[in-house]
């Protein structure tokens, strides 16, 4: 599944595997001593990473403070130690945006995600999701393991123990925890379903051991696990050369305008398919938006545009690369033509916007145009 | 749960190792051009920007909270400001996973039974940790 998911390494779901990880341990070993609210201070530190990576995620760590606050024979103290803990890490987060950042910028971003970052709002669009998860599951090939896991536990407590075991139980609950938490914004990508990986694994290994040990297939699962590594290793051998093929036109793009560009120089980068181009130009860009979020909805373009054109006329970069077709003569007119809702209505461009944009590009000429990567880099009229 | 043995700290060091082979290559190709597909290329950028001076949601904008800046700076820092960095940082955040998950699959496939079995796959000296190792892979 990760090297399924080889594209979304570097995505918050894969960095917060470790407190996922805690969270669903603290369910499982409080359930099988019966013993609620034990790892409450761990589970809360999770919780707090978990809330400063990407607030849907702490649902987990959420649900097992009611849960103290239910099941504990401690509830007061199990709770403060739960408080205690997501304080911490989540407190450490909000100081280094204090210090390195800023906290009504974290607020004004927070209200911007529900708000306008939100796809699919309708309740239906939410319930379906659970659907689009188990079939992207399914492509992952895990479907019929997790239809066999499912099957197996139902046989093995139906035959043997007569109860669903602690470990399946807290395992399955945490599972459904974070297939929940991945409805909630309405859209559907398929790394979110990263955070499920602890409990799909935990289930999988219970199950395998289960497995093995009823019908004592030793000889059998040391070649499962075998034949696992080998296919994990050569699909990472056949991703890097697949890799090695793709041609990155963007890296020497990024070479030839940091040739005329000063270490100080603002560079800003008008593209949302290319996104090697700001990290190799490693310049800031001048303005707070990322030009990517404007193509989400026609309310995030109303709301952002305004501000990326005004921003971009008072820090007036020394270089705006905008990719589109060589030969442009209008600043963005490219990028704008081909903007539309995401209903497919007409081009979100307003009068208004159109008029500050010429106006920014009377300040700028074309540089030059790079045929490989089909941008335009203009650059600034000394004036 | 059983203490940790000798053996066991070797089977964890494996599993770095293991993760390391199969996740580092591709990132070695292109200067991590694996690292700039979806959304990474962007995270890799504020991360860049803080790490010389920039401050979150002044100088750069992203509708979450801070802890991907953090992860992407943290992977400069390791790599002097080199992508690759961020790549062995993952890789890092991989193996620290799978070594949890192999610590919390202690509690109900390391028996001390289990312990006394004596069967080798691959190098791994007991069969029911490789079948916990293949399942979290």
């Amino acid at each position: 599944m990760w090297l399924a998911k080889l594209e979304a390494l570097n995505s918050i779901g894969f960095y917060c595997l470790v407190p996922n990880l805690i969270v669903l341990w603290g369910y499982v070993r409080d359930c099988e001593d019966n013993a609620w609210g034990r790892n409450a201070f761990w589970v809360g530190m999770a919780g707090g990473v978990l809330a400063m990576a990407r607030p849907n995620q702490a649902l987990s760590a959420g649900c097992y403070a009611l849960l103290i606050l239910w099941l504990s024979r401690d509830r007061l103290g199990d709770f403060l130690r739960f408080a205690a803990g997501i304080s911490i890490t989540a407190g450490a987060g909000l100081a280094l945006v204090w210090l390195r950042g800023s906290i009504p910028g974290l607020v004004q971003a927070m209200s911007f995600g529900s708000e306008y970052y939100v796809g699919a709002t309708s309740v239906t669009s939410k319930l379906l999701f659970p659907f689009f998860a188990l079939e992207n599951l399914g492509e992952s090939g895990l479907l019929l393991l997790g239809i066999g896991v499912v099957g197996f536990c139902l046989f093995h407590a139906i035959k043997s123990y007569k109860q669903v075991p602690p470990i399946v139980l807290a395992a399955t609950g945490v599972f459904l925890m974070e297939i929940a938490q991945a409805s909630v914004s309405g859209r559907f990508f398929s790394h979110y379903l990263t955070p499920a990986l602890p409990s799909c694994g935990l289930l999988t290994a219970w199950a395998l051991d289960a497995f093995a040990k009823k019908f004592d297939t030793a000889s059998l699962m040391k070649w499962v696990a075998a034949t696992t590594f080998a296919v994990a290793l050569a699909q990472s051998a056949h991703t890097t050369w697949h890799t090695s093929k793709i041609p990155v036109p963007e890296l020497a793009l990024a070479d030839k305008i940091k040739a005329n560009l000063g270490p100080t120089d603002k560079a800003f980068v008008w593209v949302w398919n290319k996104n090697a181009l700001p990290f190799h130009l490693g310049r800031s860009s001048g303005v707070t938006y990322p030009p990517v979020l404007v193509s989400i909805s026609q309310k995030a373009y109303l709301y952002l545009m305004p501000q990326i054109v005004s921003q971009l006329k008072v820090a007036r970069p020394e270089v705006i690369v905008d990719c589109g077709p060589p030969g442009l003569h209008f600043l963005f007119e490219h990028s704008m033509r081909e903007l539309t809702s995401p209903d497919g209505e007409a081009p979100l461009k307003t009068s208004a916007i159109r008029d500050q944009l010429e106006d920014l590009a009377r300040g700028y000429r074309v540089d030059f145009s790079d045929s490989a990567t089909q941008c335009v880099v203009y650059r600034r009229e000394n004036q | 749960m059983l203490p940790l043995q000798n053996n066991d700290k070797m089977q964890l060091i494996a599993v770095a190792i293991l993760f390391a082979l199969i996740l580092l290559p591709p990132y070695l190709i292109h200067g991590g051009y694996l690292l700039w597909l979806m959304d990474g290329g962007n995270y890799a950028y504020y991360g860049q920007q803080w790490m010389k001076g920039g401050l979150a949601y002044v100088d750069f904008w992203e509708p979450r909270p801070p802890f991907i800046f953090l992860m992407n700076a943290i992977g400069l820092f390791l790599g002097n400001g080199h992508p690759f960095g961020i790549a062995a940082w993952i890789t890092i955040c991989s193996a620290l996973f799978a070594g949890l998950f192999l610590l919390c699959t202690r509690a109900f496939c390391w028996t001390q039974d289990s312990l006394h079995a004596d069967l080798s796959v691959c190098g791994w000296p007991n069969w029911k940790r490789s079948i916990v190792l293949a399942s979290t892979v």
